[in-house]
């Protein structure tokens, strides 16, 4: 066996080489006495990693959490209840957009198909602007069963306009999220420490970058789709930024990484991503004194 | 799961209040304690705790007991933690000085009448280097580093709190491990450690 890597000195060291890996380890270290020092002198320097001594806290700590987290769990339970009310109206059965990665899907499509986003409709016309009179939008699971409302008597119209906004703050949740979670793996890049040689290393960030250029594409169409070109145009910058971070090799130098944060900085992307994430809490925000 | 915390989450997840309360109150302890070693940081640690149970509670119908509660609470305190670190804007940070040059920390403890590296000192130097070390972590090196070396979770659980491929947790501890070795590197000439 060759003489082990750094990285399969620490991985011993954890124990976490596979069995055969461990075996040849072993071995080399039986007949390479430098092999041993290295072992001895990581073992020494890692066992002086002690754990930071934690503040003490007060024997009644459980009591004050649970004060401080009464009003949270209020304002929590209020919120799911809104919520609940928002689905049960027009009879919608779906469960709580919180609990599903898949309904993000499902939002998703239905934004992409022009169904969401749509402006507020004028009296007469249902959200996406079809005509009520003409061809009523019906795809089930998509619109409210009008018959089941509260009360029994609503407007259709009215019905329409309300599944509309419910559906609008539903993708200003997503698309929010969607942002924040950008905003923070662009974050971390930008702030990625170098190591001795200068070059930087983005594998533990890139994994993350490219389930969000999967996410980004798809409310990107779904803007382009929806007429939203404000929020498209950011998302097309977001997307172009994700997908060269995504692409790129997973360890850049210096140079080459400063130009790719420098891109990032002129273009106020981080800003911009932040700007339209506050519009959009905004936005849900209005909508949920509705 | 925990046998003293099975009917509690039962009746908390039937809407029991009091039941929930228990469960907080038996567990913010060992929240806060994993949270700070996580965080570094007394405050960002609080916040940790508050998150932590807010999720639980919102999740508390979903949790299906295939795993133990305890073990459960400890993956979302992680998940909080990680993403308050992800937040938290990191500041430019200056090089940890590792030449033995002037600026930064000192390089060497300063020897005793005996001429001994003085112990006190020498720990206190010791620890100043591992904290800064800390620092210079991005957030998933601290978290697998902690988890690994401190917490002792296997590179898989680590990997499956984080999201990560087993191939990129392995270099993030290994990383980790770098930065705070090279960290070290000036007084480990000086004196034996952990001696």
């Amino acid at each position: 066996m060759r003489h082990p890597t750094d990285e399969q000195f620490v991985l011993y060291h954890y124990g976490e080489l596979d069995q055969a890996e461990g075996a040849a380890f072993r071995s080399h270290l039986g007949e390479c006495e430098g092999c041993r020092e290295r072992l001895a002198t990581l073992e020494r320097e890692l066992a002086a990693v002690r754990p930071v001594s934690i503040p003490e806290r007060p024997t009644d700590y459980g009591a004050r959490v649970w004060a401080r987290l009464q009003p949270r769990l209020a304002e929590e339970r209020a919120r799911a209840s809104k919520a609940a009310s928002w689905w049960s109206f027009g009879a919608v059965t779906l469960r709580p957009f919180a609990y599903a990665a898949g309904l993000a899907v499902l939002v998703v499509a239905a934004f992409v198909a022009g169904r969401f986003w749509a402006p507020a409709p004028s009296p007469g016309q249902v959200a996406g602007g079809t005509p009520v009179s003409s061809t009523p939008s019906t795809t089930a699971g998509s619109e409210p069963d009008l018959a089941g409302a509260p009360g029994g008597a609503a407007d259709p119209t009215d019905a329409a306009m309300a599944a509309a906004r419910v559906r609008e703050r539903i993708l200003a949740l997503e698309v929010g999220e969607h942002l924040e979670r950008s905003q923070a793996a662009l974050l971390e890049v930008m702030n990625a420490p170098d190591e001795d040689d200068g070059a930087i290393d983005l594998s533990a960030d890139q994994e993350r970058v490219r389930e969000l250029v999967a996410e980004n594409r798809l409310y990107r169409l779904a803007a382009i789709d929806a007429g939203e070109s404000a929020m498209a145009a950011v998302l097309d910058e977001l997307e172009r930024a994700l997908v060269e971070i995504a692409n790129g090799p997973s360890r850049v130098s210096g140079t080459e990484f400063e130009r790719v944060r420098g891109d990032i900085d002129e273009q106020g992307l981080i800003f911009k991503v932040g700007i339209l994430g506050e519009t959009l809490r905004q936005r849900q925000a209005k909508g949920s004194s509705i | 799961m925990d046998a003293t915390d099975t009917p509690d989450v039962a009746l908390a997840q039937s809407g029991d209040e009091s039941a929930f309360q228990r469960l907080v109150e038996r567990h913010s302890l060992g929240v806060f304690q994993l949270a700070f070693r996580l965080t570094g940081n007394e405050s960002d640690a609080e916040d940790v705790v508050q998150d932590t149970f807010l999720k639980v509670y919102r999740e508390l119908k979903r949790f299906e007991s295939r795993s133990s509660f305890k073990t459960w609470l400890h993956r979302v305190t992680v998940n909080c933690s990680y993403d308050l670190l992800r937040k938290r804007p990191r500041a430019r940070l200056e090089p940890i000085e590792t030449d033995g040059g002037e600026a930064g920390l000192r390089a060497e403890p300063e020897a005793d009448a005996s001429g001994q590296p003085d112990r006190v000192a020498y720990g206190s130097e010791v620890h100043r280097r591992i904290e800064a070390a800390m620092q210079h972590l991005s957030p998933a090196e601290r978290t697998a580093f902690v988890l690994r070396h401190f917490e002792g979770r296997s590179l898989e659980e680590i990997g499956e709190a984080l999201g990560l491929r087993l191939g990129a947790t392995k270099h993030s501890v290994f990383r980790a491990v770098q930065k705070m070795r090279r960290a070290l590197a000036p007084i480990a000439r000086t004196a034996e450690w952990g001696s």
